[in-house]
């Protein structure tokens, strides 16, 4: 099946998954469920085990509340929001501020480098240098990065999923762009 | 296109990328699939080949068919309501209260006519046996045997147990004075008795 074809089905999918069909929403799994693991790889920095988490519970999530989804935007949209919530949210818990802030000072004083260790992401076929610098970003830089530029979100929509300031997202944008340019460009 | 639009460009290609694993699907599936021990809800009915507006008279007459069976059935269990009352707790009067009474007793007293009837008879033929034996015996040691010592052993104890049973059914004729039983019982008694005094005569006069 094209993914042309895929996205034909997928209203009428959406529709019967809303209803309890299972096959539907394991057709909606194979059409979304690659990106949205990328995203969550991202979004953790590499850790594959949390990514493997946020994607299994993003989607648990998003068929238990199919029924709320009206269809004013793209179904991916929908999912999209759904993961990003949940990965900032289980961010939150799992990481203190002070523990972040500490990472960012690292980073302030030069001591954080994205030669200690860098993941690979599980698939074939990416930017495997630009993954790599990407999950050695500090954590509020990586996360604005890939939200900002990656997936699309305006600062204004960072600034109130992330509770930062809109002037902090810009400058933890720049930050995690600075970075990375240095980066690329010593390899 | 400098470093910026270039780190850009890359950094947009990468949306939409990625690789679940294998076997993320089954640890989603395995949670979102109904509770194996909860009951499936059946089906919404449906008239086969009709909708609701096509069908409603025929569920308006199956409606209107099981109401009618219900009052039916309640009306009936009305009727019968004050009969079954009655049949259930109404008191046996006095009179037939006595008449059970009687009845009771005459069946007990019957009962120990022929427990009495059953003991004489017995004894009766234990006498009989014992009575012989002593009667060989007195033969075996010639004669030496007298009349009053076969008096005592047999005869004696076995008119008394006569006695005795004769005494009580008399008691129990005051009570029941039709029972044909008793009557009967007090006969045979009376025959047995009388049968016991003459082979008492006959053996003293054979000693």
């Amino acid at each position: 099946m094209t993914q042309a074809t895929q996205r034909d089905e997928e209203p009428h999918d959406i529709g019967a998954a809303q209803q309890g069909d299972q096959q539907a929403f394991a057709r909606l799994y194979q059409s979304h469920s690659g990106w949205i693991f990328g995203l969550c790889w991202r979004l953790a920095g590499g850790d594959r085990g949390l990514a493997e988490d946020w994607s299994q519970e993003a989607f648990i999530r998003a068929w238990n509340k199919l029924d709320q989804f009206q269809g004013d935007g793209s179904f991916a949209g929908w999912l999209r929001r759904i993961t990003v919530n949940l990965a900032l949210s289980d961010k939150r818990l799992k990481r203190s501020r002070v523990h972040l802030e500490s990472l960012d000072a690292s980073y302030e004083e030069g001591g954080y480098s994205h030669e200690l260790a860098a993941p690979s992401p599980p698939w074939q076929g990416a930017d495997q240098d630009l993954e790599r610098a990407i999950a050695q970003l500090p954590e509020r830089a990586r996360i604005v990065l890939v939200l900002h530029s990656i997936e699309g979100y305006s600062h204004e929509e960072i600034a109130e999923a992330t509770q930062m300031a809109v002037g902090s997202s810009k400058a933890q944008l720049h930050r995690a762009r600075k970075l990375l340019q240095d980066w690329l460009n010593n390899e | 296109m400098n470093d910026h639009q270039a780190l850009s460009q890359r950094l947009q290609q990468l949306r939409g990328t990625g690789s679940a694993p294998d076997d993320l699907w089954q640890k989603i599936a395995s949670q979102i699939e109904a509770p194996a021990d909860l009951p499936q809800l059946p089906p919404v009915q449906k008239v086969a080949g009709r909708s609701w507006m096509q069908a409603w008279p025929q569920q308006l007459w199956a409606n209107a068919a099981a109401v009618f069976l219900l009052l039916a059935s309640t009306l009936l269990v009305w009727q019968l309501k004050p009969v079954n009352e009655g049949a259930l707790y109404q008191l046996p009067s006095s009179a037939e209260l006595a008449a059970q009474e009687s009845r009771t007793m005459s069946i007990q007293l019957e009962t120990a006519a022929i427990d009495l009837n059953y003991q004489a008879v017995a004894h009766q033929w234990r006498a009989s046996q014992v009575g012989q034996q002593l009667l060989n015996d007195a033969n075996a040691e010639s004669g030496e045997l007298g009349l009053e010592l076969i008096q005592a052993r047999l005869l004696q104890p076995e008119l008394a147990l006569i006695e005795q049973s004769r005494v009580q059914v008399r008691k129990a004729l005051e009570q029941q004075p039709d029972s044909a039983l008793l009557l009967r019982q007090l006969a045979n008694l009376d025959q047995w008795q009388s049968r016991l005094l003459r082979d008492l005569a006959r053996q003293t006069a054979q000693a």
